[in-house]
């Protein structure tokens, strides 16, 4: 399968992109479908979500998981 | 209760305060782009927002607080984008019959939006050069 990889803010800053495609499986978690893209990647202090809900970095993404986002700590207002 | 939530590249203009007969507080809260962060002195600050889960967050959200507020109506507005020095990033406007809702229901939304909700603020020249967006 194959999903859509967001990152924001600090994150895009460190990764250098916004947006990439990932090939994975749905038994893939959030971490390894990040590190498939950029290894090594420190994640501290993130927090990441599938299809707009925050989820565990380790748990499989689903069967039915379309977009994952790299969310660094909220600073909105 | 009913809630509107908007995300805008343009300045905050609040529309009028709708005259229900109902409605016995209004509550307002702006939040603006001051000039001093620490030590640093900002011309404005950059909003970006993950803008579809924002939105569900903040639909999350204020449902979840009119359970135990008893408020008439919300009105989120976030701007996005370069916003200078002195302009509002955020008005809230929450309508109650009585203030004590009202007042609990506004701080409330604030504190979540700060905690919980994917949008980002970071201090720069307006014109890309990087300031680095503050957590």
């Amino acid at each position: 399968m194959q999903v859509r990889v967001l990152a924001f803010a600090t994150a895009a800053t460190k990764l250098g992109w916004r947006e990439m495609l990932a090939e994975c499986s749905h038994r893939d978690s959030p971490r390894a479908v990040l590190a498939s893209l950029a290894p090594g990647f420190d994640v501290t202090g993130m927090r990441v979500s599938v299809d707009l809900d925050y989820r565990s970095w380790d748990e499989p993404i689903g069967r039915k998981a379309q977009e994952i986002a790299v969310v660094p700590p909220v600073s909105g207002g | 209760m009913t809630h509107e939530i908007i995300f805008t590249g343009e300045p905050i203009v609040p529309p009028a305060v709708p005259a229900l007969r109902e409605i016995g507080a209004s509550v307002e809260f702006s939040g603006i782009v001051r000039e001093t962060e620490g030590d640093a002195k900002l011309e404005g600050l950059r909003y970006e927002a993950y803008e579809p889960m924002a939105r569900r967050k903040l639909d999350g959200i204020i449902a979840e607080l009119a359970a135990s507020h008893e408020c008439g109506s919300v009105l989120f507005i976030h701007r996005l984008g370069w916003v200078p020095v002195g302009e509002a990033s955020l008005f809230i406007r929450v309508l109650a019959k009585h203030r004590g809702p009202a007042l609990r229901m506004c701080g409330e939304i604030i504190e979540r939006l700060k905690a919980d909700v994917p949008v980002w603020k970071a201090a720069d020249d307006g014109a890309g050069a990087p300031g680095g967006f503050s957590c």
